[in-house]
């Protein structure tokens, strides 16, 4: 067996195991589940399989063992006062303020702060609160309006990180000064996966319309991200040096962006392929896929069971790479047709067939009308992300020339938002 | 064939937004007065028939922007002034964005200073971006053309009372033939001394204070018979707008809408007409 397939059933055994330990199946049935899967889907000989059911057990007992190791220490429900460190830059809704706070010692755990509309708490910052925390809906400790906070310290946080929440603020803002407010909602979700100040009325449309993946950063966007740097790079100087810089870049960009699991992935898979590239070996998705998985679910192995972003941008990946190739023979496409809309469709199609299950036993509905809205949209989302791109740039020379590109992009903006609004009403 | 197909378009969009912007400027729009909803909050916007712009509050959050994004034109991004009633978070709130976004000709306030570090961030954001700051009072008047925005109050004594809501700045437009008043968050007490010096007649009111109980008396309503009023009010705990203020209103035939259940409410006046456009149902 060649040395990147033994990685790749390495990987795969070990999530396995992690998944069947955090979806609380007994042992047994997930050694037995190996066993099964070894053998008879993949035939590997009888070796193998149970050096493989050995992984899978492994897989189990880190997840349990990580567990362990970070159990909450948070009373709850009972007012305490708390002290801790904000790990994430606050995040400015247009309700409320939500501020990630890491707790300090003798409490553990994360906890969410939702404050009243502006704040001027920042990355970094040491903050004591008393509060009663509660558990969330979607399993996240809360407390709501906390009070007598304080800021006692400050720069506890990452400097790197800092910085770039910086770097990304002063780029919204140059959008926000020539956007009108839903227009620059957009835009900064679609180059800078800043989800903050979409409204609840539009997040549901774009629930609703199947579109939430494109137009909050997402694979599809990170890969336009990395195609356009590497070939501006390339333009600029030699490969060479297009290939070191987007190799920092990338990074930089997941960091910039509040590194959600979907933005994570795609900048791992990216660096992948940039590697395989430089190396002019053969891009293999199904290995760069599961190694990423393997590297995520090793920092973090209760992402896999808990974040609905990771499994949805995985599964979204799948279908394109697996059931987009089979779509596509099967209807025997020939030519794009107008704006793409064939090849647009059957993408489309493909990653909502492979997330409908996740949806379904998630959020209950589907969204019947998503593949309309998809191809409609789609083919823009580049020339979007390239307009809006070089507005943020013209904000720095000329506010006139930043107002005009800022026009032109309004139009492209406008179009996307009225297809998301309008397959957003409720259909059925 | 892709290139193609996406310059025509891209075309098409371009003509669309052109010509757009040629049509709108040979129409001349008339004097409109919009109440933007902004939740529980105040927020006016008068836009005179040349595009002069003056904003009368500005909610406590930000969502004034997304109602300035569907009322103003992509490009325009200047807003003549910018006035708060009183420095309370429901008034300035979503101002402090506003400024961050648009460019602003002169900010107005009645003196007053607000409490805490909101106010004391705000305020810095002003000097920051070297935004003038002017005060006024009762008899200041803003005069542009044959309109005018007439200030009413506060006197001094009602700038020094206790309640901050009394201190409020009250505007009156007048122009094209109709009377608007802007009465902040003031209460009885105010609306008295306003009475007492004033000849009160209006026809449209905004409504003080969300609606509250202790604003808009009936012996003020008696005098300022408003057609039009209209409460800027969205989800609270204080009951705004009270039934008893509805009833108030109701009684004297007064049409009344709500940001809560109207959306935006917009006012276009001409000649002494005025028609009423609303974003939700009415």
């Amino acid at each position: 067996m060649p040395l990147h397939d033994k990685a790749f059933y390495f990987s795969l055994f070990f999530i396995i195991g992690t998944l069947a330990a955090g979806f609380d199946l007994r042992i047994w049935w997930a050694l037995l589940g190996a066993l099964l899967i070894s053998k008879i889907f993949f035939s590997l000989s009888t070796k193998r399989t149970l050096i493989f059911t050995v992984v899978c057990f492994l897989g189990f007992f880190y997840l349990h063992f990580y567990d362990v190791l970070h159990k909450d220490v948070i009373p709850l429900g009972e007012d305490a006062r708390f002290g801790g460190v904000i790990v994430e830059e606050p995040r400015e809704g247009i309700d409320s303020t939500r501020v990630t706070v890491k707790l300090n010692e003798p409490h553990k755990g994360e906890v969410w702060l939702y404050t009243s509309p502006g704040t001027t708490l920042e990355y970094g910052e040491e903050i004591t609160f008393e509060g009663s925390v509660e558990i969330s809906p979607g399993g996240v400790n809360v407390i709501s309006y906390p009070g007598e906070l304080e800021v006692v310290g400050e720069g506890k946080g990452s400097s790197i990180r800092g910085a770039l929440i910086g770097l990304k603020n002063v780029l919204i803002a140059k959008l926000e000064a020539v956007l009108p407010a839903e227009h620059a909602a957009l835009a900064s979700g679609l180059l800078l996966g800043e989800r903050a100040e979409f409204t609840d009325e539009f997040e549901e449309a774009m629930r609703n319309s199947g579109t939430t993946h494109i137009v909050a950063l997402s694979g599809y966007n990170i890969a336009i991200l990395v195609l356009a740097i590497s070939g501006i790079f390339s333009y600029l100087w030699n490969r060479r040096v297009a290939f070191y810089l987007s190799l920092l870049i990338i990074p930089g960009f997941v960091v910039m962006t509040g590194a959600a699991p979907s933005v994570i992935r795609a900048g791992i898979m990216g660096l992948i392929l940039l590697l395989a590239e430089n190396q002019s070996r053969p891009f293999s998705p199904r290995n760069a896929i599961v190694l990423t998985a393997l590297g995520m679910i090793l920092l973090d192995p209760r992402i896999g069971v808990d974040d609905v972003g990771f499994q949805l941008s995985f599964a979204a990946l799948l279908g394109i790479i697996y059931l987009y190739p089979f779509l596509e023979k099967k209807f025997n496409i020939q030519n794009e047709g107008f704006l793409s809309w064939k090849k647009n469709a059957l993408q489309a199609a493909s990653a909502q067939i492979a997330v409908l299950p996740i949806i379904l036993s998630t959020f209950g509905f589907f969204s019947p009308v998503a593949l309309i809205s998809n191809v409609l949209i789609l083919e823009f989302i580049p020339v979007t992300m390239l307009l809006a791109f070089i507005t943020t740039i013209l904000g720095f020379v000329s506010f006139h020339l930043s107002l005009i590109m800022g026009w032109i992009s309004s139009v492209f903006l406008g179009y996307e938002i009225f297809i998301i609004k309008f397959f957003g009403l409720s259909w059925f | 064939m892709k290139f193609l197909s996406l310059s025509f378009l891209a075309l098409v969009g371009f003509n669309v937004i052109v010509w757009q912007g040629v049509i709108e400027r040979n129409t001349k729009d008339p004097l409109a007065v919009h109440f933007l909803d902004v939740g529980q909050g105040d927020s006016e916007l008068i836009v005179f028939p040349d595009g002069v712009k003056v904003l009368i509050d500005g909610g406590p959050s930000k969502e004034i922007l997304f109602e300035l994004g569907e009322v103003l034109s992509p490009t325009d991004r200047y807003i003549d002034l910018v006035m708060i009633t009183h420095p309370q978070l429901d008034h300035y709130g979503g101002i402090k964005d506003v400024i961050e976004r648009y460019q602003i000709g002169a900010f107005i306030f009645n003196g007053e200073e607000g409490a805490g570090d909101a106010w004391d961030e705000f305020k810095k954001e002003l000097r920051e971006r070297e935004i003038p700051i002017i005060v006024l009072g009762e008899g200041d008047k803003i005069k542009y053309g044959d309109r005018e925005i007439n200030i009413l109050s506060p006197t001094v004594e009602l700038l020094a009372h206790r309640d901050l809501n009394e201190g409020s700045l009250v505007a009156e437009l007048v122009g094209d033939g109709i009377k608007a008043l802007f009465t902040g968050d003031i209460g009885l007490t105010a609306e008295a001394v306003l009475l007492e010096k004033y000849d009160m007649d209006i026809d449209v009111l905004k409504v003080a204070h969300h609606g509250s109980r202790y604003s808009t008396g009936m012996d003020f309503l008696d005098e300022t018979t408003p057609l039009i009023s209209v409460i800027g009010v969205g989800e609270n705990n204080f009951g705004h707008p009270t039934e008893a203020t509805l009833q108030r209103l109701s009684r004297l035939g007064s049409t009344t809408y709500r940001t809560d259940e109207n959306g935006r409410v917009s006012l276009i006046i001409e000649d002494g007409k005025v028609g009423v456009k609303t974003k939700m149902g009415n």
